[in-house]
């Protein structure tokens, strides 16, 4: 449990791995931006050493190679939130015009050259504007420190689990609630409230149901039918991290064909799950599990535009390993956090989902999400 | 107000063509092209993201859940919308927006420079809008690097100039959303109870938001010690008997949002929380009756400050001055926050449509405070609640 963990000085042993690597690419600073815009695309890179989401529109953190960092975040009104929850002591709120001077100030003090970090969420006219109010160059090293949160640290990990039962608790939610007649958005309304109520701040939560569904999609107003097949990507954050559980429901008896189809999800799963090894690729989980599927007669189904990816990145947004495609050549080490998800498009049955948030641990992946792996279904 | 961002934008995502008529865009579409033929441009390059969609929604009523979408529109002929979804999901996409050329993009440079280059717009003037403020730096550079022959001008606010006004169906989807916070706030009045932890209390106001058909849904809270500092996202705080209660809470329908807000207090209601909130409802009251046409929209704020004067006394010393940072007044529409907006020294002029949404946050000591909140729309003789009646600033939960 987080209380049994002493989260300062895991935040602090992050810092000093960041401060080390910036040490070893002798940059007299770090600077890491963040916008107010939290997605599972890309990593919070101020959340990772802060441990506060910004509300925005921008965040920056001043990191010297030894000392204390300083926070700059937006609004000025934000400043008590951000103060109780970061364990850095140097903190700033300004209004979001402010912030660039604020941030050259305390920069001032640093030799070049200086590091930028968190550049894909930087918009060009703020880089602008910092870049002017700087008036130096900054060295795009945007990989710094998602190289380095590769593995989950003790804390990290901790939340994830903590996210992952927070997904199981919302599937359960809406194994409840489903109900023919029930609006595919209010099914949602009911997941979401299950998990909030669980601890979880957010969601990336994609539902719809169907008797034959294309792809996972946004919920929609259309109400729920005798026979639906209902996917469901379930994706709650707990104090930053995310975790996500894709299963399927069906509203009444499977038919036999879905259960045929959905057992060869299953062995695809088992496929992913026993490549998903240390010091083997990444892409070998989405070879894996392609060759099962494939070897069923649907390899044109395992590619554009029917599938994308066999799995991603989970906790602080995308991290190493990213999407697990054929070709991602990532290795994997002990302690990355990642689904692994045969979700398929299948022509006789639509879009099935199923998969699990693992931790890589010396034998194989653990399981953060606990749901049985199964398909659902329920009386209509 | 700006609130903590959510990963995606997770509720009901339809187009309720009953609500949002497909006949009122080819017009919109039509006056930004005579503005971009005015400015001497060939096309504009219009930009948005989960955040800040109202400039493209306003011309596709497309909403980008995550990521951003960017729309090319020519100076004649039909606008062309990259979404960051996969080709799969491009069938949906079309769904939602009036647009018929919908593509579908994993990273923005490749597929904007090769939509630029097939219109022939590779060595032309393009203003842009949105694009530099929103899309990521390296995106930018390599679009700009790749089309070196371009020549990129800002477009200025000549979209936000027509959208500021709101017509009649705008107003009335407004009201739709209006109408979902104010059922969530009662909602909310339903369930505070002592010993019901912020994060409860947000899981009913959510759940009521989406259930009614809200697109996106936000809350802000301050209880107990903290009415005295500062607004936030909901977190594991228990209320307890005798607390106040701040609550903000702003949801979107059919891309347009609605704010409002409430103080509650759990018991009875003492002297200073009396004092702040009705304090709070005279500068919300005496920005809604400055409101018209050609008024400065500083004016407001001046008018909100000037009703604050004689309350200086029970606000917090360290954070007296945050509701200027929360900002007193400000547009709202398909953003949540848009011009005109009533900062100190404003010369912008209010106009008839503006919809306002005003909010007086007070954080008084020792755990008292007081948020005075609602949508206001100026008519040319003045302004009045995008919802009638409004609702109340204090209630008592005994």
């Amino acid at each position: 449990m987080v209380a049994a963990l002493d989260v300062v000085a895991d935040l602090r042993a992050r810092l000093g791995r960041v401060q080390a690597a910036m040490t070893e690419r002798s940059l007299g600073g770090l600077l890491l931006y963040a916008s107010g815009q939290h997605t599972m695309l890309r990593m919070d890179q101020i959340m990772y050493l802060a441990d506060v989401r910004v509300l925005g529109p921008h965040g920056v953190l001043v990191v010297p190679p030894r000392g204390e960092p300083t926070l700059l975040v937006t609004p000025r009104w934000d400043y008590a939130r951000v103060r109780e929850l970061t364990w850095l002591e140097q903190v700033e709120a300004v209004e979001p015009d402010e912030l660039p001077a604020r941030v050259a100030l305390h920069a001032s003090d640093l030799k070049s050259p200086l590091g930028l970090g968190g550049q894909k969420g930087l918009p060009a006219a703020f880089a602008h504007a910092l870049g002017t109010a700087i008036g130096r160059e900054l060295v795009d090293v945007d990989d710094l420190v998602p190289d380095l949160a590769a593995a989950r640290t003790p804390v990290e990990l901790d939340r994830i689990r903590r996210a992952a039962a927070i997904a199981d608790q919302g599937f359960t939610a809406l194994c409840e609630a489903a109900a023919v007649g029930l609006r595919e958005h209010e099914l949602a309304a009911e997941v979401e409230a299950a998990m909030i109520r669980a601890g979880a701040e957010d969601n990336f939560g994609l539902m719809g149901g169907g008797a034959h569904n294309i792809a996972i999609r946004a919920p929609q107003h259309r109400a729920l039918e005798r026979g639906d097949v209902i996917i469901g990507e379930i994706t709650p954050c707990y104090q930053g991290y995310l975790a996500q559980l894709c299963r399927t429901l069906i509203l009444g008896e499977p038919t036999p064909l879905q259960r045929e189809k959905y057992d060869l999800l299953l062995r695809a799963y088992e496929a992913g799950r026993a490549a998903a090894l240390p010091g083997r690729p990444s892409g070998d989980i989405a070879r894996a599990i392609n060759e099962v599927i494939g070897a069923a007669g649907y390899a044109e189904y395992c590619r554009p535009p029917y599938m994308r990816t066999r799995g991603h990145s989970l906790g602080l947004g995308a991290v190493v390993p990213y999407d697990l495609t054929d070709d991602s050549s990532p290795i994997l080490v002990e302690g990355m956090t990642f689904i692994i998800h045969p979700n398929q498009y299948l022509p006789e049955t639509g879009y099935l989902m199923l998969g699990d948030t693992v931790v890589i641990r010396a034998d194989g992946p653990e399981s953060l999400t606990q749901t049985p792996v199964r398909l659902f279904w329920k009386d209509a | 107000m700006q609130t903590l961002h959510t990963v995606l934008k997770r509720g009901g995502l339809v187009w309720v063509q009953e609500d949002v008529p497909p006949s009122i865009f080819p017009p919109r579409q039509a006056r930004v092209q005579q503005a971009i033929a005015a400015a001497g441009h060939d096309a504009w390059l219009v930009y948005g993201d989960a955040y800040r969609y109202g400039d493209v929604a306003y011309l596709t009523h497309f909403l980008p859940r995550v990521r951003g979408v960017l729309l090319l529109v020519p100076r004649a002929g039909d606008p062309t919308l990259l979404v960051a979804v996969g080709s799969r999901d491009i069938p949906a996409a079309k769904t939602l927006t009036c647009v018929e050329d919908v593509r579908p993009y994993t990273r923005l440079p490749g597929e904007a420079v090769k939509l630029i280059r097939e219109r022939g717009l590779a060595d032309k003037r393009l203003g842009l809008v949105g694009v530099e403020e929103l899309v990521a730096v390296g995106d930018w550079e390599q679009i700009r690097a790749s089309l070196p022959d371009a020549r990129w001008e800002p477009a200025g606010d000549a979209i936000g100039q027509l959208r500021v006004a709101k017509d009649q169906i705008e107003l009335d989807v407004m009201r739709q959303a209006a109408a979902i916070v104010r059922d969530a706030l009662k909602a909310a009045e339903q369930a505070l109870r002592p010993g019901m932890t912020e994060r409860e209390l947000l899981a009913v106001v959510d759940r009521e938001m989406r259930r009614g058909r809200a697109e996106d849904a936000r809350c802000l809270v301050a209880s107990g010690p903290r009415a005295s500092v500062s607004l936030r996202p909901p977190e594991d705080r228990a209320l307890e008997a005798g607390d106040v209660l701040l609550l903000h809470l702003a949801a979107e329908y059919q891309r347009y949002w609605a704010e409002a807000g409430q103080t509650f207090v759990l018991g009875q209601t003492d002297a200073d929380t009396r004092a702040l909130a009705e304090a709070a409802q005279r500068a919300a009251d005496a920005m809604a009756s400055a409101a018209r046409p050609g008024v400065p929209a500083g004016a407001l704020a001046d008018a909100a400050l000037a009703a604050l004067t004689d309350v200086e006394s029970l606000l917090s010393p360290q954070h007296a001055t945050l509701s200027t940072s929360y900002g007193l007044a400000h547009g709202l529409g398909l953003d949540v926050e848009e011009p005109p907006f009533a900062r100190v020294g404003e010369t912008a002029p209010l106009g008839a449509g503006n919809a306002l949404a005003l909010h007086v946050v007070l954080h008084g000591r020792d755990g008292h405070g007081a948020l005075a909140e609602q949508t206001i729309v100026v008519g040319d003789d003045g302004a009045r609640p995008l919802l009638d009646p409004p609702l109340p600033t204090l209630v008592e939960r005994g």
